[in-house]
């Protein structure tokens, strides 16, 4: 026979102050658990929506996949365009986007300056950068500059910073907003699009970084291989989009192992707290406990009432931060190394939280509740 | 009794090590017998010397090292790239195929293009790594038509190749 629900509910009740503190312990380590996971499954994202497996980039192999330093010449897309036949074309328009990429300080409306990304860029690169949308203003004309959604974040400041008609300094000159760009979560979000000759202009470059082009279909982006394997002289190299941002999963794998180390470590300090917790209310109920098993209430029900106290205290602890979390954490915009991206909070992340956070309340009471059956039923009676 | 559950958790730790991939890919699988030589063809070129001498359509022997490039192969094609054996490796990466001391430049004159094509002359459309058993730094002997465009970029178009190197 177990012993009643409310029982236990009652236990929770008997030290309110205790019992509040303990919640409220609990709620900050699921929280943190909640931000750590809340990053893993944001970036996560971010990389994995980022990558079109239609679009190719073709750039310099002297880079080695690091877009920043690729030069290749003005005259490459001409020449994909007309050698690779499975170039994607609409209305005798070629999905090929020559783009000049590169890392540099800019000066914001409010004279603080940051580091930001800057896309040189031509009409054709919302074509082939098909999550790219123009949410307001409008497209860039002479030294204007559109601003993806995060932007502000990536400059180290906040989103809203870079509104329509600001006027921000890179390279030497001044460039107005004309409009803000959303990618899907994407981390072009990140970046300022500009016109690609104004931005050539600036950098007194001639050369671009790439070239991003579509294919048809993703089986055609051999005939791309092909191309720069072929014509050795341009030394040029092709990788998938979704390729590259998977080998920046890759590349990003130790942190997250990191992440999830953190996450274990929070927990653990969760698990001591409810130990803590648990070990103080069972401690004074020696008596109570000897007599329940004296009415005839097995240890297994004892434990299983125990078990029940810490378990309730840790889902309501999970419910608090889920709430915290999804009102919160979640939509947080973190700068991080070469982009920006948005914590999450989704069902996963809920999920995992959650099962944390009652793996916390019952690690935290087991050895409490088994203590409590340590003592035998005479000496229990006996106890103060 | 808690030394039997020690013995017990260290039974798997006798396993560790025989499974997972090993890095090395098998030779001997399904591979194309046709794109194998029987052979090694006789008196092969280096790749340098292939480049300085070829003009289009000449039958050539040239034996190089599958390399030149991070991807040297192409996804889904019978095509690699492979570089003259003079051109050093790296020596603490195995599946680096050029040491970064070289030159862009000499790198370019030590490069060609190989294209596997069936009877009929069409390139073919397979992984060349499922075609036959070579991987990164594999040293190939390839006898084929040279096909030199313009810019003195070379490619042989070949029916079959041998492998010296083979483990």
């Amino acid at each position: 026979m177990l012993l009643p629900w409310e029982y236990g509910v009652r236990n929770l009740m008997r030290r309110p102050l205790r019992t509040l503190m303990t919640l409220f312990a609990l709620t900050t380590v699921i929280t943190l658990v909640f931000v750590v996971v809340g990053f893993l499954r944001g970036m996560e994202r971010s990389l994995s929506i980022s990558g079109d497996e239609q679009v190719a980039w073709v750039f310099s192999m002297l880079a080695e996949e690091n877009i920043e330093t690729s030069a290749i010449e003005a005259s490459i897309p001409s020449l994909l365009t007309s050698s690779i036949g499975s170039t994607f074309n609409r209305f005798d328009v070629d999905y090929v986007s020559p783009e000049l990429f590169l890392g540099t300080r800019v000066t914001l409306p409010n004279q603080k300056s940051g580091f930001g990304l800057v896309r040189g860029v031509t009409v054709t690169a919302p074509l082939v950068h098909r999550k790219v949308q123009l949410v307001s203003g409008s497209w860039p004309q002479k030294n204007e500059i559109l601003v993806g959604r995060l932007a502000g974040t990536k400059l180290g400041s906040h989103d809203g910073l870079l509104k329509v008609g600001d006027v921000i300094e890179f390279e030497g000159a001044s460039w107005t907003v004309s409009g803000h760009f959303q990618a899907d979560g994407s981390l072009y979000e990140a970046e300022l699009w500009c016109r690609l000759e104004d931005f050539q202009m600036a950098t007194k470059r001639q050369d671009i970084s790439l070239v991003a082009l579509q294919v048809k279909t993703p089986s055609a982006m051999s005939e791309v291989q092909l191309f720069c394997k072929e014509r050795i002289d341009l030394e040029l190299t092709s990788i998938s989009e979704s390729e590259y941002y998977a080998e920046l999963r890759e590349f990003f794998q130790p942190l997250r192992t990191l992440a999830w180390v953190v996450v274990w470590l929070v927990a653990a300090a969760g698990v001591f707290t409810g130990l803590n917790m648990m070990y103080g209310a069972v401690a004074g109920r020696g008596r109570e406990i000897a007599t329940l098993q004296a009415i005839g209430y097995r240890r297994r029900a004892i434990v299983i009432s125990v078990l029940q106290e810490g378990l309730l205290l840790a889902a309501a602890a999970s419910l608090v931060a889920g709430v915290l979390a999804l009102v919160l954490i979640d939509g947080w915009a973190v700068r991080f190394t070469m982009s920006a991206f948005r914590l999450r909070i989704d069902g996963e992340a809920i999920v995992v939280g959650c099962l944390i956070g009652l793996l916390v309340g019952v690690l935290g009471a087991v050895p409490p509740a088994l203590r409590s059956l340590r003592v035998d039923v005479a000496t229990g009676l006996k106890a103060i | 009794m808690i030394w039997r559950w020690i013995l017990i958790g260290l039974v798997p730790c006798l396993f560790a090590g025989c499974f997972g991939d090993t890095g090395v890919r098998e030779v001997g699988g399904s591979y194309d017998p046709r794109f194998l030589a029987n052979e090694e063809p006789s008196d092969p070129l280096d790749v340098q010397q292939v480049r300085s001498t070829s003009k289009n359509d000449d039958v050539v022997v040239v034996v190089g090292r599958v390399g030149g490039s991070a991807k040297p192969f192409v996804d889904g094609l019978g095509v690699f790239t492979i570089v003259d054996l003079k051109i050093p490796t790296c020596s603490s990466d195995p599946n680096c195929s050029v040491d970064c001391s070289v030159s862009p430049e000499e790198l370019k004159q030590s490069l060609a293009t190989i294209k596997l094509i069936d009877d009929s002359g069409t390139l073919v459309g397979k992984d060349s790594r499922e075609l036959v058993p070579v991987q990164v730094n594999s040293i190939v002997v390839v006898k084929g038509r040279a096909s030199v465009d313009t810019h003195g970029n070379l490619t042989i178009l070949a029916q079959n190749l041998a492998i010296r190197n083979q483990k």
